[in-house]
């Protein structure tokens, strides 16, 4: 029995290996992008500058580019990308389906027209919008998972009937954000393009506060919770075979995940495809189950901020929404698992 | 640990599956519930493993009513593996069954020596153990279905609920599966309830096996008072014969279709025509119709028309094929009719090929030997000539079934025809010949075990010969 127990202990010892590792370079690479985010502009910032003005010990012309315009961008490009990152790997674990990203099935559209009613319709701004999006995120995921569980019985809560489903009520919101955008004015129109497409150009502490705080609440809220993941992904029946609330669990992690989406989404408009190439690309490089979570947020926060990088210096002086950037990666990316899902013959 | 269901109803929706059945399942043995598709086996299962609220009734773990366990501690003493569970994309052998640990560990998944101890264990017992860092979608169907089993072994519960975990495998690796299971029971004295959709294995695996049709227990008991052919056919709706298996001593079953059904004497059941039955109750059925069934549309409404195989079965003649049914009939029951509007039904019996066929099939002639009343079919058929005749053959549930005009005769001609002549004969044109298969005999049983008296063509001969030849006249 011994010789079974080193077995398993072996082959315990090798995924933790790898996911210590991949965790540890991603890790580095996020903070090499955040501190590039910070320093690299047209006021570049040496590196021995930089690490005094953040503990506050620079010279006070850096400091008040450090922590007044680059600290709150660099912070919301990384909260931002981790909570999208990790919205998009529950959302693919919890459904079992690598389309079912909170982007795609309408959750980010729910938040983009509650958000652009906010901008068109009642002329609010800055962190009204903010609200308005959260509020649309919780409602539209609402009305997903209504819509969803009137199937039959309460099976209807995964699998693909949950992505048509969300994917429909998507296209209808996202008619709704152009038919407001065609009878708006052309300032609001523009200003509103620009926030749907996600950009982190007029982000201030203003935003990047709430957001960090309800990181910091969610995030550590949605890796306990994920611990019903391992069992909820052998199948509803399997899991309450195990001893899982199944519908409680469930519940709960969309909850969670649909939140962290609405707080990225509230700051920086819906960026695409973060959510959905994150979960994938960690599963694949740190290996699957939940180990690989962590992972997820940091590739989406590395993404997020390296397309911001690009987006801000690739055209001069022009800086481009980080949405532009997310959107030329991630297209490529979701024809290839459509493609390669199609092959597959499993969706 | 004993696990018991009372008056127990389980639906999906407003579809009521089981509907308040009450069963035990033994104490320390293995248990096979069995039955045809759709018959709430599966449903039965997963009422008792708690995947279903029960719509009324309740079940009992250690005579503790299963809602008022916590689902953990639930966990911890009833194992249950679904028909299909999923594999998350890419997991590992060794990090599947683990999880069947979860019921005994923390939130925050705190794993102790207890836990690799289990899983070492059941991914022993399994043969798993060298796949352990494999991914779960590379392996084949029965490494897979035996990486499930370890599993729900590793759970370690004292009862285990498996539903269909042969489904999908071949032979070789059902066998090993329920091998599986027979070693835990043993060693460990796990209760097991297993469904199956294969009788045979069931009968060989199981110690009690539970029978069931449309949501209700039919029969209970050891495999041998529970596979008979009687149950068989009550179950699953089709005649089949249940022999000794070769290598268990326990009950095998060969069921009996309407096709390859080798015209062997030691093979006493023919082929039934399932399908020709289902068209050819309307005569039987006929004393049975409420009054009000008084015309032919109200009685289509209930009887379905004939199956296209029925009506080609119809020869305006005894042919060749049919004659050879004739030549072994040893019994003719004779159906004439009277002049007050009623019939009189008599038999005709002698040694075999007693009613002779001539002029091609289209006449038969019988004997008219003394006899009790036989005056009264004679007097019928000299007053009026249809009538009707239905040819037996001891041990073969299909007849044959000639309509006719008759006349009595005494024309020495036709009365030479028997070596011994009898003082009158009975000379039929045919109207129409028809074989049935006749479920009235097989689901009277009155043939069950008997030996058939002589080769005869089947139904299916029978029907082509009839089609053939008029197809030859028409065409």
């Amino acid at each position: 029995m011994t010789a079974a127990v080193a077995v398993l202990q072996e082959a315990r010892a090798r995924s933790r290996r790898r996911v210590v590792l991949v965790g540890s370079v991603l890790a580095v690479a996020t903070l090499l992008a955040f501190l590039a985010t910070v320093s690299l502009g047209e006021y570049p910032i040496p590196p021995g500058d930089l690490l005094s003005s953040l503990v506050g010990a620079g010279p006070a012309r850096v400091e008040f580019v450090v922590t007044r315009l680059r600290l709150p961008r660099a912070l919301a490009g990384l909260a931002v990308g981790a909570s999208l990152g990790l919205a998009g790997a529950l959302f693919q674990r919890l459904l079992r389906n690598p389309l079912a990203s909170p982007d795609i099935i309408g959750v980010g559209a729910g938040a983009s027209a509650a958000a652009v009613v906010a901008l068109t319709m009642l002329g609010l701004s800055g962190l009204a919008v903010s609200g308005a999006a959260v509020l649309g995120a919780a409602a539209t995921a609402t009305l997903i998972v209504v819509l969803a569980r009137r199937g039959r019985g309460s099976t209807g809560l995964h699998g693909v009937r949950f992505v048509l489903i969300g994917v429909g009520v998507g296209s209808a919101l996202l008619a709704i954000v152009s038919w407001l955008m065609t009878t708006a004015s052309l300032t609001t129109a523009q200003q509103t393009l620009l926030w749907l497409t996600g950009s982190l150009n007029n982000v201030s502490w203003a935003s990047t506060t709430p957001l960090l705080v309800s990181v910091a609440v969610l995030v550590p809220l949605a890796l306990v919770a994920a611990g019903a993941l391992p069992r909820l992904e052998l199948g509803d029946e399997a899991a309450a075979a195990l001893g899982l609330a199944v519908e409680r669990s469930r519940l709960l992690l969309l909850a969670v995940a649909v939140l962290l989406v609405a707080a990225a989404v509230a700051v920086a408009g819906p960026v695409s495809f973060v959510a959905l190439v994150s979960g994938p690309v960690a599963a694949r490089l740190a290996g699957p189950g939940r180990a690989s979570l962590p992972h997820a947020a940091l590739i989406g926060a590395l993404l997020v901020l390296l397309a911001d990088l690009v987006a801000r210096h690739l055209l001069g002086d022009v800086p481009l929404p980080v949405g532009v950037v997310t959107g030329v990666i991630g297209a490529p990316y979701l024809l290839l698992l459509l493609a390669r899902s199609r092959a597959g013959g499993t969706a | 640990m004993s696990l018991s269901a009372e008056h127990l109803t389980l639906r999906y929706d407003d579809r009521v599956v089981v509907d308040g059945l009450s069963v035990r399942i033994p104490t320390g043995r293995i248990t096979a519930i069995v039955g045809p598709n759709a018959c709430g086996k599966s449903t039965l299962l997963r009422g008792l493993g708690r995947l279903i609220a029960p719509a009324d009734g309740r079940v009992l773990l250690d005579e503790t009513d299963v809602r008022e366990l916590p689902a953990r501690e639930l966990a911890r003493r009833l194992g249950m593996l679904p028909q299909s569970p999923v594999a998350p994309e890419g997991i590992t052998v060794a990090d599947l069954v683990e999880r069947g640990r979860s019921p005994h560990q923390s939130w925050f998944g705190g794993r102790t020596a207890a836990d690799d101890e289990a899983v070492g264990r059941a991914m022993t017992a399994t043969g798993v153990l060298e796949l352990a860092g494999r991914s779960v979608d590379e392996l084949s169907g029965g490494q897979r279905q035996r990486v499930w089993i370890a599993m729900v072994l590793a759970q370690d519960t004292p009862t285990l609920l498996l539903d269909e975990p042969t489904t999908y495998l071949d032979m070789a690796h059902a066998v090993e599966v329920l091998d599986l299971l027979v070693d835990r029971n043993t060693r460990e004295g796990t209760t097991v309830a297993v469904v199956l959709h294969d009788l045979d294995l069931a009968a060989r695996y199981a110690d009690h096996l539970i029978a069931m049709r449309a949501g209700a227990v039919v029969a209970e008991g050891t495999p041998a008072e529970v596979v008979t052919e009687s149950t068989v056919e009550t179950v699953f709706g089709i005649p089949a014969r249940v022999v000794p298996d070769p290598v268990s001593g326990t009950p095998l079953v060969v069921p009996i279709g309407r096709h390859r059904v080798a015209p062997d004497p030691a093979a006493p059941e023919p082929a039934i025509d399932t399908l020709i039955d289902a068209g050819d109750a309307l005569p039987a059925d006929d004393t049975g119709c409420p009054p009000d069934v008084g015309t032919e549309a109200a009685l289509r409404a209930v009887v379905g028309d004939p199956h296209p195989l029925v009506v080609a079965k119809v020869g305006d003649r005894v042919d060749p094929t049919a004659a050879e049914f004739v030549a072994a009939a040893s019994l003719v029951v004779l159906a004439s009719g009277r002049a007050d509007g009623g019939m009189d039904v008599s038999p005709r019996g002698d040694p075999a090929g007693f009613v002779r066929v001539l002029d091609d099939g289209a006449r038969l002639a019988l004997p008219e030997r003394p006899g009790n009343r036989r005056i009264d079919t004679l007097r019928n058929v000299v007053e009026r000539p249809g009538m009707g005749l239905l040819f037996l053959v001891p041990g073969i549930t299909h007849v044959l079934r000639v309509a006719g005009r008759g006349r009595v005769v005494d024309d020495p001609a036709v009365l030479g025809l028997w070596e011994d002549p009898p003082p009158l004969a009975l000379v039929v044109d045919v109207v129409d010949c028809f074989v049935h298969c006749s479920r009235a005999l097989t689901h009277s049983t009155v043939w069950t075990g008997a030996t058939p008296a002589s080769t005869v063509p089947g139904v299916k001969a029978l029907a082509d010969a009839a089609r053939e030849a008029r197809e030859a006249r028409e065409g």
